[in-house]
C-alpha cells in the first residue's frame, strides 16, 4: 500500500487555491452599482455639457453581465463666435449585456466587451441674440424654450476593471456609439443628446467608473 | 491604466469638429423661359436686368445681362416679398414687371457655433404681365438644398 508523502503547509495552500478555481461558478456570483465619475468631474469643472450616471450590474458565471445605467444629462452652451445658446436637461436609460473574458474569474478583475441600447426623450432651448435679416435690416432676437426631441442609438463597449480594495473597484471603459433614430424640432438640432453626447450620426465616448460590488 | 485611460477619455470626449455652412442666407432660384411649342424653353436675357425690392434699399441685382437665371434672397420677417424688376434695352428704354411672392419663414438653428439661418416655405405667387406672361412655382422649399424655384415664363418675341 503507497504511502501518501506529506504535504507543507505551502502545497496545502496552494491545493485549496486550486481546488476553489477549479469549482464551477454559481449563476449569480453577485451585483454592483458604480458611478461614472467623468460626468461629475465634467460638472465641477464647468463644461458645457456633462452627464452623471450611475450602473447596475449583475454577475452571471461572472461571465454574462447583463447592465443597467440610467443618468441625467445636462447642457448649457454658449456660442464663442455668434453668442447663440442652448441649454438641456434631461434624463436618459441604457440597458445592455458585457462578456467578461478575462480568465481569472474570480480575482476581482475584469477585461469585457458589450453593448448597450439607448434612449431618451428631452426638451431644450435655442437662442441666438443678434439674429436679423442682413438685407432687410430687421434685428429680432431668436429665443425658442421647450423644443422637442428625442433619440435612440446604440452602443459597442470595451472596458477594463480591477479589485482595489475588498468591494471597491475602479474600471473604464470606452464606447462607439451610434444614432439609430431621432427627432427634433423643425426650427433647429439639438446640439446635445443626453447619453449620447454632441448630436451627430456617431462618437465616441468612455467612462471612469468607481463600482462597488457586493 | 488609469492614467492612460483618464488621456484617452479627455481625447474622445473633448473633440469637437464645427461644419457650419459657409453662406447662411438662403436664396431663391428663378429660371427664365420662353414658350415654345407649348413647352417651357431656357432662355437669356440679353437685356440688363435690375432688381430692387420693397423695405430695402439694397439692389438685388444690378445691371445684370446674358443671364438665363437669377438668384434673390427673401425677407426674413415679411409674409409677402414684393421685387421689381426692371429690364432696359439697348436704346435704354425700361420695362418694368412686379412679383408678389407669399411664404412662410421658419427659422433654422444649426448649433451653438453656426450663424442662424431663415429658411422659407413658398405658398403664392403672382405677378404684373407687361414682359411676364407668368410666373410658375415649381420647389416651394428655399433652403440650404438650393434648387430652381420658379419658372419665369416670357411673353414670345420680347
Amino acid at each position: 500500500m503507497a504511502q501518501e508523502t506529506p504535504k507543507s503547509p505551502e502545497q496545502q495552500v496552494q491545493q485549496q487555491i486550486s481546488q476553489w478555481t477549479e469549482q464551477p461558478l454559481p449563476v449569480f456570483c453577485g451585483v454592483s452599482v458604480s458611478a461614472d465619475l467623468v460626468g461629475f468631474a465634467m460638472k465641477a469643472m464647468g463644461s458645457d455639457y456633462a452627464q452623471m450616471e450611475v450602473a447596475c450590474r449583475v454577475y452571471l458565471k461572472d461571465k454574462f453581465i447583463p447592465v443597467v445605467e440610467c443618468g441625467y444629462g445636462t447642457a448649457n452652451r454658449t456660442g464663442d463666435e455668434t453668442d447663440n445658446t442652448f441649454k438641456t436637461q434631461a434624463p436618459y436609460f441604457r440597458l445592455g449585456m458585457d462578456y467578461n473574458f478575462s480568465k481569472r474569474k474570480r480575482s476581482g478583475n475584469r477585461l469585457y466587451a458589450g453593448v448597450r441600447y439607448g434612449f431618451t426623450s428631452f426638451s431644450y432651448d435655442i437662442g441666438d441674440p443678434h439674429f436679423g435679416d442682413p438685407v432687410w435690416g430687421i434685428s429680432r432676437p431668436l429665443a425658442m424654450n421647450g423644443l422637442n426631441g428625442n433619440a435612440q442609438w446604440g452602443e459597442i463597449v470595451f472596458g477594463l476593471e480591477s479589485r482595489i480594495w475588498k468591494i471597491f473597484h475602479l474600471g473604464w471603459s470606452v464606447r462607439y456609439k451610434s444614432r439609430f433614430k431621432h427627432k427634433a424640432s423643425a426650427y433647429g438640432q439639438p446640439w446635445y443628446i443626453p447619453g449620447f453626447g454632441k448630436n451627430d450620426s456617431s462618437c465616441l465616448g468612455g467612462t471612469f467608473n468607481l463600482i462597488f460590488e457586493i | 491604466m488609469y492614467g492612460m485611460a483618464l488621456c484617452l477619455l479627455s481625447i474622445v470626449t473633448g473633440c469637437e469638429s464645427v461644419e457650419c455652412p459657409l453662406n447662411n442666407t438662403v436664396y431663391t432660384t428663378y429660371g427664365f423661359y420662353v414658350m415654345d411649342n407649348g413647352e417651357p424653353t431656357t432662355v437669356r436675357i440679353v437685356d440688363t436686368l435690375t432688381v430692387t425690392a420693397a423695405g430695402t434699399d439694397s439692389v438685388l441685382i444690378n445691371r445684370m445681362y446674358n443671364t438665363a437665371q437669377m438668384e434673390l434672397p427673401m425677407s426674413y420677417f415679411s409674409d409677402t416679398d414684393t421685387l421689381a424688376l426692371k429690364i432696359t434695352d439697348k436704346e435704354n428704354r425700361s420695362t418694368f414687371d412686379t412679383i408678389w411672392i407669399s411664404k412662410y419663414n421658419y427659422e433654422h438653428y444649426e448649433s451653438p457655433a453656426c450663424p442662424t439661418a431663415m429658411f422659407h416655405y413658398i405658398h403664392g405667387v403672382r405677378s404684373t404681365h407687361r414682359l411676364i406672361d407668368t410666373v410658375t412655382l415649381v420647389n416651394p422649399n428655399v433652403n440650404y438644398y438650393a434648387s430652381e424655384n420658379f419658372k419665369i415664363i416670357f411673353h414670345a418675341g420680347n
